[in-house]
């Protein structure tokens, strides 16, 4: 069992026709940072209100440190949640809302002090400390709810969407902070994000979800690289995919006929049969000028984003999406006839 | 002065004139007039005399029973308010709370009483409250009492009837200030320890504040100006500045002494007002 | 200071409005003796009704070009004060009230002298109705009365009713200033060989005992309803209301002219100074002083005639204040007297009576 096991877990809200998460078994170690991703509906925050307690699970466990506390009331559960709009209180200054759950805990006044200070320090705030909430930006905001669920030093630590509120450019720094102090302390993570780019950033381990049910668990290579179906495919990273049949299939490499693309090659770790999918991100694709009778497509975009250039190919009734880092080749203009190709091992098969 | 400023002033002198003038017109005469109207000389027959003399306001000040009066409808005011604070505050949490998709019929008819005047509604009390109401109905058949309590012609009575009076003008200040309410700040309370309880009175409770405050300068301001609901269920026995005020001003017909004592309740407004901006001062330097 | 300018046409404003205010009526005065529109001010509820039926309709049968306007009045009271708070510019011409009352306006100004010539049948009224100076005289007489309920058995002969214990908690008295409660102490105060002239003391001792009993002071929404339903088993009353709420609710309220002294209640008639129609407004007042106007109204709602002349069937007569047969039980009271005690009196109630 691990650190934080959550067995079967399932919430179905009376009236709704199907449950909001299904089956959901996941066992998160000590000091792992692991994040719940997924578009919005998917179910995460329900799965991280439910560590929290403040949904209560139909039905399931969830066992903490090999204790049970699936029905355990939110203010004995002595987790760290952070929220997506930080739900500081608007009444009390800095310090106070740092110190609010020692204050709940009985901690003397002299240890609450030092603690209190100890964590502003923790996200570069105690200059800040006698400050009333309504006079921070969003992301001094953002660190005061980090260390008010901190300070209480919770064996587990949970963040719903704590980025979504700030603008691009704070968003980078604060995950980097988030990870840093996280690494500092050891503590056990459970974040949640619709954002596969802050997933990718940041996490031990990825819990991809869609309506309800998990899709993959993995760290970040394996689920980018390694994409257990079409879904986390599509969702993680951008990604071109091919309906293909498969027509042999030796040592790992399946030789396949692509629509429109004629006889390929692709990884097949599972050595599937007949009609597959092979994903191949846009960045592995390869594409070179051919005469009309001879081309895949046409190309009918193109995007110059300074290291790169974006193509859009049209092949039949789909767009391949190609980037090519800028300068490595001739640039190509639209309407320009091309063949499309990739390296054996930049393609994988799913089913 | 540039152009630009004078003529943004004149479009602000032209905007607020209406307003003041109607105020000048409706509250700023009638008060200097019943100001005025204080310093004559009334008598017992209602004849007033036109002088100027402080008479009325010694009448007053001299006489303890006044004072009683006075300390009375104070105590009906804080009563009231307190009350009428503990009866609407559940109500209006779980409006601000509930996600029923009524909401917002719940809401309306939690303030529809304000439709209907207060007299119907305090007739609608001297018939539930009296002794063949329902109150007493139901206390006697379910064996509780064997006498009808007496819950009207009393100040029993006037204090319910004030209090559900009162409800709708406190549920609505109390929706209005739970404004940077939130439940997620429950749920960050809860999540750092504290139970239910602690998580109303550390959290929940200081929020409203503003809304309480607003609610309760409201509804005392109100209680000690109603003079109809304690006249119709008081049973003539409960007197307060207000029913004095107009038992002077229609019965006895000694005007000068009801302008007297309606300045008088003034003054009692005023220093209520003034420690209601105090206190909302503090909460809001938090 | 530039407030200045705004703060000089506030104060230009306000003067000029009480400038308006405090101006007199610009209307233009009718004195046509019979034409126009009069506004007469009088009781609400079931006064108004019957006056309009059995007075004002055969009036205006009579002087078709008079029309008469009729307003109505919680109590005597509520009556002068709204014509005081109109005294600059009046927009009633005739206010019927309790003579107390009226003796107030009298004094104050708020009505004007009848003029004989256009009220002759001023010289009919009763003694005791008429008023020095030639203001308004009475209309109607009426006595004060036990009310009770067809559950009381057997019917109270005497005030006494009031104080058996039996009723405790069922007894309805409208408290002084209400001329009511004042005419119980009154009755109470002579009966205990009391002088209300020189103290009321004897009476307020009694109605000290009373309190125990007395349900309510200030009956909503009046006595008879209370007693008429049950809620009150015994009030004090006006006869005439009485009588006809008598007749209205099939015996369930009952009224008993008790074996005792009692006290009138007059209503003058009265014209307002500076009625807007002087003339046709003494021609109506002429009216209602008839033997004709007389006997309609008290053969409708058994208010006692005020007009010597005035002969109500004799059915009708025995259930007035003047019934032959206990008219020699009225105390005497000086209206204007109990005028100058109201507050005094008042404050003892409050302080002696309504407190226990």
């Amino acid at each position: 069992m691990s650190f934080l096991q959550l067995d079967d877990i399932v919430k179905k809200y009376p009236g709704a026709e199907r449950p909001s998460v299904a089956d959901f078994t996941l066992g998160i170690d000590q000091g792992e940072f692991v994040s719940l991703l997924g578009p919005s509906g998917c179910g995460k925050t329900t799965t991280l209100r439910m560590i929290a307690g403040l949904v209560e699970a139909t039905s399931g466990r969830i066992h903490l440190d090999g204790k049970e506390l699936t029905r355990t009331p939110v203010h004995q559960r002595g987790m760290g949640l952070v929220f997506q709009n930080y739900a500081l209180f608007p009444h009390l200054n800095v310090a106070r809302n740092v110190a609010f759950g020692l204050e709940m805990r009985r901690t003397s006044k002299a240890e609450a002090k030092r603690r209190v200070e100890e964590a502003l320090d923790l996200v570069r705030l105690g200059h800040l400390s006698g400050r009333r909430i309504k006079q921070l930006s969003g992301g001094q905001q953002q660190r005061v709810a980090l260390a008010r669920a901190l300070v209480i030093e919770p064996a587990v630590l949970l963040l719903d969407e704590p980025l979504s509120n700030l603008d691009a450019k704070l968003r980078d720094t604060m995950r980097e902070e988030i990870r840093s102090i996280q690494r500092k302390l050891g503590i056990t993570t459970v974040f949640v994000t619709h954002d596969q780019d802050e997933a990718l950033a940041v996490s031990d381990r990825i819990v991809v979800m869609s309506e309800g049910v998990i899709e993959q668990v993995g760290t970040p290579e394996q689920i980018y690289e390694h994409p257990a179906n079409r879904f986390v495919a599509n969702f993680i990273g951008r990604a071109n995919l091919f309906d293909a049949q498969i027509t042999h299939t030796a040592g790992g490499v399946a030789e396949l006929d692509v629509a429109g693309l004629g006889q390929m090659r692709a990884v097949d770790d599972q050595g599937a049969k007949g009609p597959a999918t092979v994903l191949v991100r846009p960045h592995r694709m390869q594409v070179s000028k051919a005469a009309a009778d001879d081309a895949h497509g046409t190309v009918e975009t193109v995007v110059y984003v300074g290291d790169s250039i974006e193509y859009g190919v049209r092949v039949g009734d789909n767009t391949v999406s190609v980037q090519s880092v800028a300068g490595a080749a001739e640039r190509l203009e639209r309407g320009t006839t091309v063949r499309l190709s990739w390296q054996t091992e930049d393609a994988l098969v799913l089913t | 002065m540039s152009a630009k400023t004078r003529s943004a002033r004149l479009t602000v002198l032209g905007l607020t004139v209406p307003g003041l003038l109607g105020l000048a017109v409706s509250f700023v005469l009638p008060l200097a007039w019943l100001l005025r109207m204080s310093f004559n000389r009334g008598d017992s027959t209602g004849y007033i005399e036109e002088t100027f003399t402080l008479d009325s306001y010694a009448q007053f000040v001299g006489d303890s029973y006044y004072w009683d009066m006075a300390w009375e409808t104070t105590l009906l005011g804080l009563g009231v308010t307190v009350l009428t604070i503990v009866v609407s505050y559940p109500i209006a949490l779980f409006l601000v709370r509930t996600e029923s998709r009524f909401k917002g019929i719940l809401v309306a008819l939690a303030v529809a009483p304000l439709l209907t005047s207060s007299v119907v509604r305090t007739y609608g009390w001297l018939v539930l409250l009296g002794n063949q109401g329902v109150v007493n109905q139901a206390l006697m058949g379910a064996g509780l009492v064997d006498q009808p309590l007496a819950l009207i012609n009393n100040r029993i009575g006037v204090y319910i009837a004030l209090v559900e009076i009162m409800m709708p003008y406190m549920i609505l200040c109390l929706l209005a200030g739970f404004g940077r309410f939130n439940q997620e700040l429950e749920h960050a309370a809860q999540s750092l320890g504290a139970n239910r309880w602690r998580t109303f009175w550390r959290i929940v409770w200081p929020l409203s504040m503003p809304g309480v405050l607003t609610g309760a300068l409201l509804v005392f301001v109100l209680t000690i100006s109603s003079f109809v609901t304690p006249r119709l269920v008081g049973g003539g026995k409960v007197f307060y500045l207000a029913t004095e005020i107009y038992d002077q001003a229609t019965a006895t017909l000694n005007w000068p002494f009801a302008a007297a004592i309606a300045f008088i309740l003034l003054a009692l407004f005023a220093v209520v007002i003034v420690i209601y901006q105090r206190a909302l001062r503090r909460i809001e330097a938090q | 200071m530039k407030l200045k300018p705004l703060a000089g046409g506030l104060l230009a404003i306000a003067l000029a409005t009480v400038a308006g205010c405090s101006g007199s009526s610009s209307t233009p005065t009718n004195n046509a003796p019979d034409s126009g529109t009069i506004t007469v001010k009088g009781y609400s509820g079931i006064f108004e009704d019957v006056f309009k039926k059995s007075v004002i309709e055969p009036f205006q049968k009579k002087y078709p070009k008079i029309k008469v306007k009729f307003v109505g009045s919680a109590n005597s009271a509520e009556n002068l004060a709204s014509l005081r708070a109109a005294r600059n510019s009046p927009d009633t011409d005739v206010s019927i009230m309790d003579i107390s009352t009226s003796g107030t306006g009298n004094k104050s100004e708020v009505f004007q002298p009848l003029d004989p010539a256009k009220v002759p049948n001023m010289k009919d009224i009763d003694p005791r109705g008429k008023v020095e100076g030639n203001y308004g005289p009475a209309v109607t007489f009426d006595s004060l009365v036990l009310l009770y309920n067809e559950s009381v058995s057997p019917a109270p002969t005497s005030w006494n009713a009031l104080w058996d214990p039996k009723y405790k908690g069922k007894v309805v008295v409208p408290a002084q200033p209400d001329i009511q409660g004042a005419g119980l102490m009154l009755i109470e105060n002579a009966k205990a060989g009391g002088d209300y002239t020189k103290s009321v003391d004897q009476g307020v001792a009694r109605l000290k005992q009373l309190a125990p009993n007395v349900q309510t002071w200030s009956p909503q929404p009046d006595s008879y309803t209370l007693v008429q339903s049950g809620t009150a088993a015994l009030a004090v009353g006006w006869n005439a209301r009485g009588q006809y709420y008598a007749d209205e609710s099939h015996g369930k309220l009952k009224v008993a002219i008790v074996d005792e002294q009692t006290i009138f209640q007059i209503n003058t008639i009265n014209l307002v100074k500076d009625s807007p129609s002087p003339a046709a407004a003494q021609t109506f007042i002429n009216y209602t002083l008839s033997p004709e106007s007389q006997e309609s109204f008290t053969e409708a709602m058994y208010y006692a005639p005020t007009n010597t002349k005035a002969k109500p069937s004799e059915k009708a007569l025995k259930r007035t204040s003047l019934d032959p047969a206990k008219s020699a039980e009225i105390l005497q009271v000086d209206w204007t007297q109990v005028a100058a005690n109201r507050e005094k009196w008042t404050q003892l109630w409050r302080r002696e009576i309504l407190a226990s």
